[in-house]
């Protein structure tokens, strides 16, 4: 105890800013639901709880890791205050009447890929009709079934198509069970499964890799988001601080966590590695953990630092790209009808980084 | 549903020999099956064009990343790597003993819950009438499905981490404990009832020193069953809920980690851990029910 | 069974006095709903219409007590059905009440109209899950199972040597089984087919092979005096006796086949299947049609053991 105390002393003393006059009071605790197992995908929220940023803030924050559910669902229903997962994810919850809020853009390029064998001679999207895809299910299938709609193709996962013209197959994430035996193509990211199916013996010269955002569907990914209530609390599980303020502390010191982790891959990953079992392993040739997190965190930075972050605001959400995505959902039918405004929450950001 | 308890047969050792005669049979049968399985998967990914590091499909057979069915080097480097040391966080018996412990509190829960209900099933006909086809029913439905939403709906009462997959265990156990409860308590003749009343002996006594006593053969009897069921829903909590331990937490892991080898190794486990369960309870029962004659 | 209660009805039951009270809480439930559905937005007191649905579900129990008494078919029947009906309704009129979203629990009638809206594809899933791997699974697994139990009755050897594995590996979770069959075998129906087997197959076997075993001594002394062929003797004596097991093992088989197959479903599909469609949807919050699959699910189920136990009756009359 000592210890954290004169930590948290020394780092107000590195920085006195405003909010830190508070911190000497017991520290908010905070849980932030990640959208998977630990890894280098959410090196800057480790980054920021290894460094002590969370704690400079006045949270004590726990990352949670996830299994077969939406982040939607723990955080709707308050088993975690916030969360990171995917646009669409977000916005087709809201659809079903569930308040869920955005409040910081963190990656600001898709990473959502469909990988096949080039020997398969598949070429561009409109070839894959009769194919069969290899899809995650639990809102992970949403870029590449917006690739096919966009080329008229119909899936099997849809319950009102009796006769798609793809053959979906859902699979528990690992490509190994499906590619290349079972299925023609396989969804990647491009910071996870490209680098796996790499490792089953298929180098990079051997693979098609069709990038959900080279053919326009650039689906915005990790985000951090809320609930309406969260946002809405005058005094956050009675430590005297809106749910607002919170918020923007949390985005803050997050911000801060991943562009010290952009700046230093190394370290970020070793950050990482120990918070992970098995899960940080690639597979086959790739399967040592520490080169599948580097080449993971490598990846991860591209996405990273994209669109706002290169502009010095990190977090944002871009209002052009998200007319975008929205624009897209609707075309496809995804989504019915626009979002409400307070789907998104600007004041969040802006209050954590000082930009208008 | 009528499942009476069965009397246990008489432990024969005699059925040594030919149980080893048998598992010598099934390593016979697994040998080439897994060369088979494996060289076939292995001439697949060769003709795709992978780069395996090894030459035929024969020679790719027994080093393959990904393997059908493991051979002996690898389930034997699996085992040590999942198995050493044995209480480590990444350790498969130290989650087995977490997922044990959850189905464990979740069959006492089950058997706590299906004592009350039996009680007001018995006591109440208008109650049975009203509910117990559909308590029937009930197992019939795919429940396992619902775990998922079960353990979101606990989370937003602060419920987490051990406890909710006790409860979906105890949740599935429930219904199976609760009728072969009503069947106990159902159990003893109009003669011993008779003989109560000659005794003088209030409800709550007859209750208490004939009906319940008489109840327990039936409740380990429906224990058993349940069980394994119970074991399936702390492990379908423990993949599909935030859990930080368990069996279902490493069996989520490395499904996403394409170690199909940790699947296997996790799966003997997982076996393990329901014949020791089952044999856990057989355990209880000689214990609770040893002042009974033996028929 | 139960030990037959000595009650003799002295005066004529009134089956019928339950009906004023269960009309009234169904059709107070049922008003509330609609009067909840006109309102633009959730009440903002909650707390004044959770008082109607409790005050009417109170009137609904003392209407199932009454008309439970008396031993006339509606005697028997209604008190279930009522408590069905009346649980449904009251779900309605809370769900609406506190404006549960449909992403997190769906109204039971929103329940039913995805399930109308879906149909097609959700009675081509029921035929992937249930006939295709369910069903055959249990047939092969029954099969297989029966053929195993005649084997290692005939065979002492065998008995002894399969019969222990048999025990220890019909506790094997099936989540644990799911994950391996699916990667070695693929994602098709197939692998289902096999893990349903494989589930069945084990209980059948044990309890056929108990049920072989117990024809009482005396009847095989007496088949034995009147020097019956080992045929006649399996087929006058032991099968007959051992059918009630076989029927027991197969009526507890046939609601875990469903329930595995669509559990095995979660480990991965081709797309089809009621387990997927649940899977797929969770993670979509299309809760509603999640519901509606387990609905299907649960029809499917509960006619099946039906079918089951009517298949004993007619077999094995008079048990």
């Amino acid at each position: 105890m000592k210890k954290l105390a004169l930590l948290s002393a020394l780092l107000t003393l590195a920085l006195p800013t405003a909010a830190q006059a508070q911190t000497a009071a017991k520290p908010v605790t905070v849980r932030l639901q990640l959208k998977w197992f630990p890894q280098a995908q959410f090196a800057g929220y480790f980054v920021a709880q290894a460094k002590g940023y969370f704690k400079a803030e006045g949270l004590d924050v726990q990352l949670l890791p996830i299994g077969d559910q939406s982040p939607i669902q723990t955080v709707a229903t308050g088993a975690a205050d916030f969360g990171t997962t995917w646009i669409t994810d977000l916005l087709t919850a809201r659809q079903q009447g569930i308040p869920v809020v955005h409040i910081a853009q963190m990656f600001q390029k898709s990473g959502f890929t469909l990988v096949a064998l080039k020997s398969s001679n598949l070429t561009k999207p409109a070839d894959f009709k009769g194919k069969r895809v290899g899809l995650w299910p639990s809102g992970n299938e949403y870029p590449a079934v917006a690739l096919m709609k966009k080329y008229g193709l119909t899936t099997s996962l849809d319950s009102t198509v009796a006769n798609p013209s793809v053959q979906a197959v859902t699979y528990p994430f690992d490509p190994s069970i499906v590619f290349p035996d079972k299925v023609d193509l396989v969804s990647a990211m491009t910071y996870n499964e490209v680098d796996q199916i790499v490792g089953l013996g298929y180098s990079a010269d051997k693979l098609k890799i069709f990038r959900a955002s080279d053919y326009g569907i650039n689906l915005l990914e990790d985000l951090m988001f809320t609930s309406q209530k969260v946002l809405d609390d005058k005094n956050f599980k009675g430590s005297g601080l809106s749910g607002k303020e919170v918020a923007a502390r949390l985005v803050r010191a997050s911000i801060k966590g991943w562009d010290y982790a952009v700046k230093h891959k190394a370290e970020a990953v070793n950050i990482v590695l120990p918070l992970c079992g098995n899960t940080c392993k690639g597979s086959g040739t790739r399967s040592d953990a520490k080169a599948h997190q580097t080449w993971q965190m490598n990846e991860i930075a591209k996405l990273y630092n994209a669109g706002p972050t290169l502009q010095g605001r990190a977090g944002y959400l871009d209002p052009a790209a998200y007319k975008a995505n929205v624009a897209l959902l609707r075309d496809l039918g995804i989504l019915k009808a626009d979002p409400s405004a307070d789907a998104v929450n600007y004041s969040v950001w802006q209050e954590a980084s000082g930009k208008k | 549903m009528t499942t009476a308890p069965t009397p246990r047969p008489a432990r024969r050792a005699s059925n040594v020999l030919p149980m080893l005669a048998v598992a010598l049979v099934a390593v016979l049968i697994y040998w080439p099956l897994m060369l088979w399985a494996n060289a076939g998967q292995a001439a697949r990914s060769l003709a795709s064009g992978a780069d395996l590091g090894c030459g035929t499909a024969l020679q790719c057979a027994t080093q393959l990343r990904n393997p059908v069915i493991p051979a002996p080097g690898q389930f034997a480097s699996g085992f040590q790597s999942l198995s050493v040391p044995p209480l480590a966080a990444t350790s498969a018996p130290y989650n087995a003993l977490v997922t044990g412990g959850e189905t464990l509190l979740g069959l006492a829960l089950a058997s706590l819950l299906g004592l009350i209900l039996a009680t007001l099933l018995v006591r109440s006909r208008s109650f049975e009438r009203a509910t117990l086809p559909w308590l029937v029913a009930s197992q019939t439905v795919p429940i396992v499905a619902l775990a998922p939403m079960l353990a979101v709906l606990l989370g937003q009462f602060g419920v987490q981490g051990f406890f909710p997959k006790a409860v979906i265990a105890a949740y599935i156990a429930f219904f199976p404990v609760a009728i072969g409860m009503v069947q106990g308590l159902r159990s003893p003749d109009p003669l011993q009832l008779d003989l109560m009343r000659t005794y003088r002996a209030s409800p709550a006594q007859t209750f208490g020193l004939l009906q319940i006593p008489a109840s327990l053969p039936y409740l380990f009897t429906s224990l058993k069953v349940a069980a394994t069921a119970a074991l399936v829903g702390s492990i379908v909590a423990e993949i599909s809920t935030i859990s930080f331990s368990g069996l279902g937490k490493m069996l989520a892991e490395n499904s996403r980690a394409s170690d199909t080898v940790a699947l296997w190794v996790i799966m003997i486990y997982g076996a393990a851990l329901g014949i020791v369960l089952v044999a856990l309870i057989g355990l209880l029962e000689r214990l609770v029910t040893r002042w009974r004659p033996s028929a | 069974m139960a030990t037959q209660r000595v009650t003799v009805p002295l005066a004529a039951p009134r089956p019928l006095s339950g009906w004023p009270l269960l009309l009234l809480s169904g059709l107070g439930l049922l008003g509330l709903s609609f009067a909840l559905a006109r309102l633009a937005a959730p009440p903002t007191s909650p707390a004044l219409w959770l008082l109607g649905v409790l005050l009417l579900l109170l009137l609904g129990i003392f209407g199932i007590r009454q008309s439970a008494q008396g031993e006339t078919l509606a005697a028997r029947t209604v008190p279930a059905a009522a408590t069905l009906i009346l649980f449904v309704l009251a779900v309605e009129a809370l769900l609406r009440t506190y404006g549960v979203p449909t992403g997190l629990i769906p109204t039971p009638s929103k329940v039913m109209q995805s399930l109308w809206a879906a149909r097609s594809v959700l009675l081509q899933d029921a035929y992937y899950t249930f006939i295709l791997e369910a069903l055959l699974g249990f047939v092969i697994g029954a099969a297989l199972g029966l053929l195993l139990a005649l084997f290692a009755v005939r065979f002492r050897f065998l008995e002894r040597g399969l019969l222990p594995y048999a025990a220890l590996l019909s506790s094997v979770p099936i989540v644990a089984l799911a994950p391996v069959v699916i990667k070695a075998v693929g994602l098709g129906w197939p692998s289902k087919t096999i893990i349903v087997a494989i589930t069945v197959l084990f209980p059948v076997v044990i309890n056929t092979v108990r049920g072989l075993q117990s024809a009482q001594r005396m009847h095989l002394d007496l088949m034995h005096s009147y020097a019956a062929s080992p045929t006649q003797v399996f087929r006058e004596v032991r099968w007959p006796s051992a059918l009630p097991f076989v029927f027991t093992a197969l009526r507890v088989s046939s609601t875990l086949a469903l329930i595995n197959a669509i559990v095995a479903e979660f480990f991965g599909t081709e797309g089809h299947g009621l387990g997927f469609r649940i899977q797929i949807e969770v993670g979509r919050f299309g809760l509603d049609i999640v519901w509606a699959a387990i609905v299907v699910a649960s029809v499917i189920g509960i006619s099946f053991y039906l079918l089951i136990a009517a298949a004993q009756r007619r077999l094995l009359p008079g048990r």
